[in-house]
């Protein structure tokens, strides 16, 4: 992966965050991602869409730099940091970590001991998330979607630029759900880039988010709302 | 009770012993939780054949098992990396044909006169000061390397993909990680014997992982765990005349049935 600065987007003035041309991912002759090219601009909420196996998290883990792209560039402008949340949760079982070392793993500034400032961010993430009273408990003592939301603290602990979650609500509850998206929502308001692998766009709020629809190659890139029109008939469920 | 530390030897061996089971016990978690726990024992084995080499080919035989079985535990890390490998089918392979080369040089090898028994046994009261300062150093080195990269080598032993976004020199811990524990067990081997050296390292996480209520707990806990049974391990094995190896590692158990015990006593 590339890393890129002062990038302008070809489509518009907007500050461009990924730069992805001719992106190929091939597994052992499995064509993972085939040929995509799309730009995300600073202040984008793109919702990526895609029905299972269509390369939604190979493109997020190749836009992290965890996976090299067979052929073809990838640019993320990676000054003022990325958040990440994988699809597949870690649970080590068995091992002793607590819910503070966990989301302390996603500082950028760590310390032997950890800095009462940095303390105090935590537990506020934790009573934003709902999950105050887990700070001192073991990772694995906890629900699977209290996990969730302790990871989704830790991609978001550094306040980063760009934020990628892959499927980041498949874990909490409905009540939960609604108040992380307008967690989200707030977070955008404050010029977060976001990029959002998701299978329903039902239940999103659509003013001014984009949706790439991925499967192997990009088969939608532009409004939620064009997007629902096209797909009138209540098919946005992929 | 403690008028044995009146000989020297004695004091090297408390010496020696406390520096061991200091960096086995920091090296000890960051192994463990990464299903690594056996690599030490696969290590002796390696260590085994390094040890009889060096005795063939040097005065010092520490000069030729050192590089021997660093190197070895770099294939061993190496193949482990590799998709379809896990790492116990790589230590398992490893060590194995280590420690057959070894017997085959053992049998065959012309002039060949150490015991074999203490290598399997070890011998830790007649340990040399250049061993002793050797052990030492690597102790003090292992808690610099530990306390310096603690933060990154909690991350890769919790979850390695994420350490690998945050850009964490995951491959370069890994290594540095095996070498030192190659150098532990290298230098451990001839106190503690092939048959007892991975104790060293399995025991402080398991003891202190039934008390510890964080990743930190577990590491502090294990180290104190750690000294208390290798003082006990030598002080007893001096009054009941035991193998000393075989002490310790008895102290460490009864360490290990104590914390489990005060764990269920605490949970029910």
């Amino acid at each position: 992966m590339q890393t890129s600065s002062n990038k302008t987007s070809k489509t518009s003035n907007k500050h461009c965050l990924i730069d992805v041309e001719h992106l190929s991912v091939h597994f052992e002759g499995y064509k993972a991602l085939d040929d995509i090219s799309f730009q995300v601009d600073e202040g984008d909420f793109v919702y990526v869409i895609g029905p299972n196996g269509s390369g939604k998290s190979t493109l997020l883990a190749t836009l992290t730099g965890l996976l090299e792209p067979t052929s073809g560039k990838v640019r993320v402008d990676t000054k003022g940091g990325i958040g990440y949340l994988p699809q597949k949760l870690f649970n080590k079982r068995n091992i002793p970590i607590t819910v503070e070392e966990v989301i302390y793993s996603g500082f950028d500034k760590q310390y032997l001991h950890i800095k009462e400032v940095q303390r105090k961010q935590i537990e506020k993430w934790l009573h934003t998330m709902q999950i105050e009273h887990t700070l001192k408990m073991p990772i694995d003592k906890l629900s699977g979607g209290q996990q969730q939301r302790v990871y989704l603290i830790r991609a978001l602990i550094n306040k980063p630029r760009l934020v990628l979650l892959d499927e980041p609500t498949s874990a909490l509850d409905p009540g939960f759900r609604d108040h992380f998206n307008q967690l989200l929502e707030s977070l955008h308001r404050l010029g977060i880039t976001i990029l959002y692998i998701t299978h329903d766009l039902h239940e999103y709020q659509d003013e001014n988010k984009k949706v790439l629809y991925v499967d192997q190659k990009i088969h939608y890139y532009g409004s939620v709302k064009e997007y629902k029109c096209i797909h009138e008939g209540g098919h946005t469920h992929v | 009770m403690f008028s044995m530390f009146q000989y020297p030897f004695m004091i090297y061996a408390l010496i020696l012993g406390i520096a061991l089971a200091i960096s086995a016990a920091c090296l000890s978690p960051f192994l463990v939780f990464s299903n690594q726990a056996m690599i030490a024992d696969g290590m002796s084995h390696i260590a085994f054949t390094g040890v009889i080499l060096g005795f063939l080919l040097s005065e010092q035989s520490l000069y030729f098992a050192l590089p021997f079985v660093v190197v070895a535990s770099f294939a061993i890390t190496y193949i482990s990396s590799k998709p379809g490998i896990n790492s116990d089918t790589a230590i398992g392979v490893v060590s194995a044909v280590s420690l057959a080369i070894g017997l085959i040089v053992a049998t065959v090898g012309d002039g060949f006169n150490r015991s074999i028994e203490s290598l399997l046994v070890g011998s830790i009261l007649t340990v040399s000061t250049t061993e002793m300062i050797s052990t030492v150093i690597l102790a003090l080195l292992v808690v610099i390397f530990v306390c310096v990269n603690y933060r990154s080598l909690l991350s890769m032993t919790f979850d390695e993909t994420y350490a690998r976004f945050r850009k964490v020199k995951v491959t370069l811990l890994r290594y540095t990680l095996t070498a030192a524990t190659a150098i532990f067990v290298v230098l451990g081997v001839r106190s503690a014997g092939t048959l007892l050296i991975s104790a060293f390292v399995i025991f402080p996480s398991i003891s202190a992982v039934q008390l510890s209520k964080s990743f930190k707990q577990t590491l502090i806990f294990g180290i104190i765990f750690a000294v208390i049974g290798m003082f006990v391990g030598i002080v007893a094995s001096y009054h009941l005349n035991f193998p000393t190896g075989s002490t310790i590692v008895l102290a460490y158990t009864a360490i290990l049935f104590v914390c489990y015990g005060y764990k269920r006593i605490r949970g029910n």
